[in-house]
């Protein structure tokens, strides 16, 4: 059969296209990185000499590596959080055919459709009313409701796809509930638990708006990144922002890495 | 014993059993109460305080944000960017998902990786990127200046095109993600039936992949639309005044002229306009599949 013209363009075109897209997409990012040790205190490109100095105001600085310390918290607080009533709720969710798992499965999703600045409003709002203003926990609970739609999906799913066999198994050979769920479910389904986990973090760790609406004076790292951004553009951000990249990109790879020997162990 | 393993997969006899189902009610529980109370209590106090008044009920704050005047043309102007986000995402993203789809899984894996992985960097990062692409003294402006394009750097920053070419690539891996799982379920053999049958390839793109692919584009579509209606941080950094997005004029109501309730029904307009729409364009589909499928049939 001849090749045709489409065929042919199929093969050298697509993967063009696609390097295309992913440069689109990765480009800026990795930009960021040269301008982080550019001397120059305004941005230039290309970056102008070397120098670690942006590195070395960020760390030497109260309020950035303050801001980064209350991001911590209350990002390792709420991933814990989502992570666990996340987990139990998809215990729940995975079982097919079942009553609750239909009407509660799609209603969860909920954060992840309605603005985020609706929610920051509404934050704004009961805070305001119940005195939680600028309050670390009150954003604790409010971005693990942001990251609950992530964990019960990326755990739901791996729950479908081992089943629940061999904890029906345990069940039928004398385990109490939670003990087959810590020694027989936990175990099967443990990666995608800790990549919701990670994603949950980096939900956390992330976001600007709600934190913007109530958090007041406490600022997070999103918060001090937007100001700078907003108002002087200093080569500090770009440390930031490299650290950041270089962060996520880790924690991405290696919760990719986990799940891929989970997989490959498991198969 | 042996009846335990044969139990109902529903489980309903056996939660009232010894043996009750690892996953009882209960464990919805603890999310329920935090959606309750984080979600749909912060939502249903912006739906209350959009219609409050002076004394009572009251449509007041509706009427200043529907009626003619800067918030209705934000309010266009957002429904404007939204629609144009999208609809470029599904364009741009459409090729990229099928070439992912038709990897072989082995090296898919990691081609896939790399489109998400700018997905959880933060959005602020993601923006700060583009000001060094297209700031005065950015990437392009150097190349374009080295090379002898231009001779003064061009304005790049802080108008509609940047904030286009921000938010697409914030929003195109969502995109790509949820086209490629719609076309990795297609079936391969189809085409390849068809193919047998004399189809060239690209007749059996068009009338078998293209059909059977759409509807995760539409999806792709409803997703972005929703997400970029919300958008706050991008416009804001790379776009210019006109580029005022509803998200920005309500973050202003609330931080700057402190009116709570013109700030909800702004809010609750973006909610509801966005379900429109979104409802809107799930009707239209349905009813063109509904109809290509009665056409079909022929």
């Amino acid at each position: 059969m001849k090749r045709s013209l489409w065929e042919k363009s199929g093969r050298y075109l697509l993967p063009v296209y696609f390097v295309g897209v992913l440069l689109y997409l990765l480009l800026p990012l990795l930009l960021v990185i040269p301008m982080s040790i550019s001397e120059t205190r305004y941005l230039k490109f290309p970056p102008q000499g070397f120098t670690f100095r942006w590195y070395q105001e960020f760390f030497a600085s109260a309020g950035w590596i303050d801001a980064t310390l209350r991001s911590l918290l209350i990002a390792a607080a709420s991933a814990m959080l989502a992570t666990a009533i996340g987990t139990a709720a998809a215990l729940v969710l995975s079982r097919e055919g079942s009553k609750a798992a239909r009407v509660a499965g799609p209603v969860f999703l909920g954060p992840q459709v309605v603005p985020v600045i609706i929610l920051a409003l509404g934050t704004l709002l009961v805070f305001s009313r119940f005195g939680l203003y600028g309050s670390l926990w009150g954003v604790v609970l409010v971005h693990a409701v942001l990251a609950l739609p992530f964990v019960t999906t990326t755990v739901s799913g791996a729950l479908r796809q081992t089943g629940d066999t061999l904890a029906r198994a345990a069940r039928v050979l004398g385990a109490k509930p939670h003990e087959a769920f810590w020694h027989v479910t936990l175990p099967t389904i443990r990666p995608a638990v800790i990549s919701a986990g990670v994603f949950a973090f980096f939900i956390s760790f992330d976001e600007l708006v709600i934190a913007l609406f109530v958090m007041g004076q406490n600022e997070t790292l999103p918060m001090r990144i937007w100001a700078d951004m907003r108002h002087d553009l200093t080569p500090v951000v770009a440390a930031v922002a490299t650290l950041l990249i270089v962060v996520t990109f880790a924690a991405v790879f290696m919760s990719d890495l986990i799940q891929r020997r989970a997989k490959r162990s498991a198969g | 014993m042996s009846d335990g393993v044969a139990m109902p997969r529903d489980g309903k006899g056996a939660a009232r059993g010894r043996r009750a189902p690892l996953s009882s009610l209960w464990l919805l529980a603890p999310a329920a109460v935090l959606f309750l109370f984080v979600f749909i209590l912060p939502v249903g106090e912006v739906a209350l305080w959009s219609v409050q008044g002076e004394a009572g009920l009251s449509a007041e704050n509706y009427e200043a944000a529907l009626g003619a005047g800067p918030y209705r043309t934000i309010l266009f102007g957002t429904l404007q960017l939204s629609f144009g986000v999208a609809c470029a995402c599904i364009l741009v993203g459409y090729p990229a998902a099928y070439f992912l789809a038709s990897r072989p899984p082995r090296n898919r894996t990691l081609l896939l990786l790399l489109i998400l992985t700018p997905l959880w960097v933060s959005v602020l990062v993601r923006t700060f990127g583009w000001i060094v692409v297209l700031g005065r003294e950015g990437l392009v402006n150097s190349m374009l200046i080295g090379i002898g394009a231009v001779d003064g750097p061009l304005q790049m920053l802080y108008t509609r095109g940047a904030v286009y070419i921000a938010m697409v690539q914030v929003l195109l891996p969502v995109a790509i993600l949820v086209m490629f799982s719609t076309m990795t379920t297609i079936n391969r053999s189809l085409l390849m039936a068809s193919r047998i049958l004399g189809a060239s390839p690209w007749r059996g793109f068009v009338h078998i992949f293209l059909p059977l692919s759409a509807g995760g584009a539409v999806n792709a579509w409803m997703l972005t639309f929703v997400l970029a209606l919300g958008f706050f941080i991008t416009p804001a950094l790379v776009g210019g005044p006109k580029e005022t997005m509803i998200a920005n004029l309500i973050a202003t109501q609330i931080t700057l002229t402190l009116d709570w309730g013109l700030g909800s029904a702004l809010g609750m307009v973006l909610v509801i306009a966005g379900f429109t729409v979104v409802g809107a364009i799930a009707l239209l589909f349905r009813r063109a599949t509904g109809l290509s499928g009665h056409g079909g049939s022929r």
